[in-house]
């Protein structure tokens, strides 16, 4: 394989930063120059960054009972891009604010959003889900549950949360990714990870 | 099921490259009747495509490296990223074309054929997009080198890798892209069949 390309971001060159976009969420622009590959560096580009920091994201699984826990909810990005019906089925997620961890954050949102207590976590990736115009960068895991009674209404009112839980046996879960109705790339993401190191995870859990 | 959505205004309230619309709605709640009214901001992003190059003789992908500045802005250390041709889906062209057309720009590849896994939501909280994921068949004879549309900025270093060892980049953390981990995960997952379908010469 080739070798990463030679430089990091000390060689980049930022000339200006705006923030033409800040409400609850922010938008900077970049006016920056980069090393180039063949030599040299860029003209000056202007890049628009949606950003949003850290957040963490989990699949609950159950290593005993093969099934998984998905959460199904209204979703604003959906609604924009004019989704007939704007609710998603996904993985519980949440931002990670200053002065958290993703794995104490990953904890406590499926426990909020999907009543599941998660007694292991399995680091799976940093995802950036799309680095060609948002910072924002998941911690993904795979966490150990019971499903046992797992399900129903979920999620904290004065956050507008109304979010349906159930449990899914992974087959069928993994069916509507292979499907292409995955929904969610983080979701299909966990998913795919999770047919890939199913079975070593369920010998280490079980 | 709820399915209703009351919109009581949008508004964009940024626009230059990339949109930022704010709603104000109310939805239906699955434990009955309609939430208190709320205010959420969404960054409109077109459709966009992601195809891996994938040759079925050789088993060998191509990935493209470039700088992001997402990452940069991200306080990544290297924000140079590994990933598969991606882009957005122009005005009236098909997702299709738009996966040929971006794996051509970005690494002077032709795809004969395409493997589709669907639309998915990249950030669906607060972004419309959603990329669709294909792996395109190409052969990875004479593939590599600098591409990409120089008056677009771009800089991308294309480079050819067995099947084995991209996968094993990917698990090693060295692919953090969604164009990169998408592909490759669906990929490990539907290569059999792929080979059985395009490997015949």
């Amino acid at each position: 394989m080739p070798d990463p390309a030679p430089f990091n971001r000390r060689d980049v060159e930022l000339v200006a930063k705006e923030t033409p976009f800040r409400r609850y969420f922010q938008l900077d622009i970049y006016f920056l120059r980069h090393p180039l590959f063949q030599g040299g560096m860029s003209p000056i580009l202007q890049r628009e960054v949606f950003e949003r920091g850290q957040s963490a994201c989990c699949l609950p699984y159950d290593p005993a009972r093969d099934e998984v826990v998905l959460i199904e909810q209204f979703r604003p990005g959906a609604l924009a891009a004019d989704d007939p019906r704007p609710w998603l089925i996904e993985a519980p997620a949440g931002i990670v604010e200053t002065g958290e961890t993703p794995d104490a954050v990953v904890r406590r949102e499926v426990q909020e959003e999907a009543g599941c207590t998660v007694t292991d976590l399995e680091f799976v990736m940093d995802l950036y889900p799309s680095p060609g115009a948002t910072s924002e960068r998941v911690a993904m895991y795979i966490g150990r549950t019971v499903t046992q009674g797992i399900g129903g209404i979920h999620g904290l009112d004065h956050e507008a949360e109304d979010i349906r839980v159930f449990t899914q046996p992974f087959e069928e879960a993994i069916r509507l990714v292979d499907a292409g109705q995955g929904q969610t790339a983080a979701g299909a993401i966990l998913l795919l990870w999770l047919a890939q190191h199913r079975d070593a995870l369920r010998a280490k859990w079980t | 099921m709820p399915n209703t959505v009351d919109i009581a205004a949008r508004d964009r309230a940024y626009d230059g490259f990339f949109k930022m619309d704010v709603f104000t709605l109310r939805f239906e709640l699955f434990r009955g009747g309609m939430s208190p009214e709320i205010e959420r901001e969404v960054l409109i992003g077109n459709q966009s495509i992601c195809c891996l190059p994938y040759d079925p003789l050789r088993d060998e992908v191509v990935l493209v490296e470039q700088f992001r500045a997402a990452a940069y802005a991200a306080g990544e250390e290297h924000p140079w990223m590994l990933e598969a041709p991606a882009g957005f889906i122009e005005p009236g062209e098909e997702k299709n074309e738009a996966a040929k057309r971006e794996v051509g720009e970005e690494t002077g590849c032709t795809v004969t054929e395409l493997d589709y896994g669907g639309p998915l939501y990249s950030s669906q909280g607060a972004f419309s997009e959603r990329t669709n994921l294909f792996i395109g068949k190409t052969s990875t004879d004479g593939v590599g080198g600098i591409h990409g549309i120089a008056r677009e900025g771009e800089n991308i270093r294309v480079s050819v890798f067995p099947f084995d060892e991209a996968i094993a980049l990917f698990n090693a953390g060295k692919i953090q892209s969604a164009f990169g981990a998408l592909p490759l995960l669906w990929l490990w997952r539907h290569r059999e069949r792929l080979l059985r379908e395009w490997g015949a010469p």
